[in-house]
């Protein structure tokens, strides 16, 4: 019998066995193998080299490597600073699940419209003749038009708005599953309502802001169209993959790729190690 | 409150008894009224400083945090040096009869075990006051006799006044040194735990705090120190409080232990009925028995073989007048149905 459940397991599995393997597993040992291959002006020869790996080591990639982490790092604290109020916010202080649902239903109305176009309506915002600095201008802070598209604040703003929800989802739910009775006790035994948050409610949400994290830190890290936007002379690993892939360049581009990887992975390695995810499901 | 004391409050569900207990404990406010401990009013006073402890029906153990870390938790922020707490930890959980648990997780351990830590956390505070919010209800029957022979002689070894609310009228009985007993956040009654087992005021007290067989009936006369009733199964007398006009309606109350059977009748209280059905408890029966008037009334056996009450079998049942109690009043909550809040619905 045990044989036979295990069986029909996998055969609930299977689509999707199937699926990953065709998209996913299958590329990315393509992308591995394609790394090591010599660049040709029309793609690539399956003849053994380190060229790429070494041309990493580049000043150029060096810079993107680091300003891809800095940048994505940098949104993942700053969504993690706004996701954590709204997300404890609608979690304890939103006693009505109908009013929960609403809120979280609002909050995903501007996902509902295409990348592109909600990208694209940062600049009649952010730009030159921009709303904020028409604002800016009328209230006599500034004589000249501020320059706020174009550099890393600018990217990381749309960051921010595009993958706010990701943060918050995750740490909502985290913070949902806390029975209430925790602080309730912390506090019976001595503790003010900060450090029972401190030591009761946050570290409980760890897992919540884990996740939220890993979304944040995967999707910035990939997402090169932002920064060709709004980040002008920015140059990301992702930027550069792009412009490798266009190139031609397809076993550099793939040695990008698999160094975003390895590092991605390493970074859930560490995260794994300290936090209990299962505590979120 | 008196200092050192075991006090239980007893009520139904939806009575306010957490609501209370939460008021004492600072966690919620109260609309109106003072929460006085030790000559202190300590109404505004947060949770954190008031020197209460709370433990929960849910034991609202750390999940995050080993049993150690869980009962050093109030030590810790008392700022106490770490031989102190790390010895004060070990005694308790040595007290509580979980010693070496120290660095197990709260997931790993039984209900039970998850209770005694809960109690211990507590404890190692030696609170002015320790509180309990139902903490036996979620484990089964056995070990909630076990936990209460414990915890009287916790109460006993340390002698922190406690507060201890329930629903489960075996607890309030066995564990309580005095007894209160609400009813829709109104307080019914106020007393010694026995005085209000055998004394109750009024008929959801009476029936609330163990069973009891109720007649209906009229006030026939005062004889002596007793009452006498008129109801439909005759007159019987019976212990009451205050004054009681002619002919006003009553409830005439005894418990199921103190009815005898017997073929001889006695002068006062007899009457004679038919078995019903018996219910088998082990060391006790509960004989159900059926009155002329088929009013049925519940009698405890002890010591009984199957067989010694056959169904529709004819007996003579009687009891003392000081053993049964008239009542004119219900409840202090106009307009309840006593069987909805005892039974559930």
């Amino acid at each position: 019998m045990a044989i036979g459940r295990k069986l029909s397991n996998y055969l609930l599995l299977s689509p999707a066995i199937v699926l990953l393997g065709i998209f996913l597993i299958i590329p990315l040992l393509f992308d591995i193998a394609l790394s090591f291959w010599t660049p040709s002006l029309t793609g690539y020869l399956q003849i053994f080299t380190w060229q790429n790996y070494q041309s990493l080591g580049l000043p150029a990639y060096q810079q993107a490597i680091a300003t891809t982490f800095t940048l994505s790092f940098e949104t993942v604290v700053v969504t993690l600073i706004f996701a954590y109020p709204i997300a404890y916010t609608l979690a304890y202080k939103v006693r009505s699940p109908r009013k929960q649902t609403l809120i979280l239903f609002a909050l995903v109305v501007p996902f509902l419209m295409d990348y592109t176009t909600r990208t694209i309506s940062w600049y009649p915002i952010l730009g030159l003749n921009g709303l904020i600095n028409a604002l800016l201008m009328d209230l006599g802070l500034t004589s000249s038009p501020v320059n706020l598209l174009f550099n890393q604040s600018a990217v990381i703003v749309v960051w921010f708005q595009a993958y706010v929800l990701f943060m918050m989802t995750p740490i909502f739910l985290a913070l949902s599953k806390i029975n209430p009775s925790l602080v309730d006790a912390a506090r019976s035994l001595g503790a003010s309502s900060w450090t029972a948050f401190r030591k009761v409610t946050l570290p409980l949400s760890a897992p919540g802001m884990v996740v939220g994290t890993i979304y944040v830190l995967v999707s910035t890290v990939s997402d090169f169209p932002t920064v060709r936007l709004f980040g002008r002379g920015i140059q990301t690993v992702g930027l550069a993959i792009a412009q490798q892939a266009d190139g031609l360049n397809w076993p550099f581009a793939a040695a990008l790729a698999v160094l975003v990887i390895v590092v991605i992975l390493g970074a859930f390695y560490v995260i794994i190690r300290y936090v209990d995810l299962q505590q979120l499901f | 409150m008196e200092k050192g004391e075991f006090y239980v409050i007893m009520g139904p569900s939806g009575s306010g008894k957490t609501t209370l207990l939460k008021c004492i404990a600072g966690l919620l406010m109260p609309e109106a009224g003072k929460i006085v401990l030790d000559g202190v009013d300590i109404t505004d006073v947060p949770p954190h400083k008031r020197n209460t402890s709370l433990i929960f029906q849910d034991y609202a153990l750390f999940p995050h945090m080993t049993v150690g870390e869980n009962v050093e938790f109030g030590l810790k922020l008392k700022k106490l040096d770490k031989d102190t707490i790390k010895s004060e930890v070990k005694h308790t959980l040595g007290v509580i009869g979980l010693a070496g648990f120290e660095d197990r997780m709260p997931r790993e351990l039984s209900g039970g075990e998850k209770q005694r830590v809960a109690v211990a956390r507590s404890l190692v505070l030696k609170p002015k006051l320790l509180l309990y919010d139902e903490p036996l209800a979620n484990l089964d029957y056995r070990l909630q006799r076990k936990m209460e022979e414990e915890l009287k002689s916790i109460h006993e070894e340390f002698g922190l006044t406690s507060v201890y609310i329930t629903h489960n009228q075996e607890q309030a009985l066995s564990l309580g040194d005095r007894l209160m007993v609400i009813n829709k956040g109104v307080i019914e009654q106020v007393g010694n735990t026995d005085e209000i087992y055998l004394g109750p005021e009024n008929v959801f007290t009476a029936r609330f705090l163990g069973e009891i067989n109720v007649l209906n009936g009229k006030v026939a006369g005062k004889e002596g120190e007793f009452v006498r009733v008129a109801t439909e199964e005759g007159s019987f007398l019976g212990r009451g409080h205050g004054t009681f006009e002619a002919n006003a309606q009553v409830f005439y109350c005894v418990r199921p232990e103190k009815l005898r059977v017997g073929t001889a009748p006695p002068r006062e209280n007899s009457a004679s009925a038919k078995v019903v059905t018996t219910i088998y408890r082990g060391t006790e029966a509960e004989v159900i028995l059926a009155f002329n008037h088929e009013n049925r009334v519940k009698y405890i056996a002890y010591d009984v073989t199957p067989g010694t009450f056959k169904e529709h079998e004819a007996l003579n049942v009687h009891w003392r007048p000081e053993d049964a109690v008239v009542l004119s009043e219900v409840s202090k909550v106009k307009d309840i149905d006593i069987d909805k809040l005892i039974y559930g619905s």
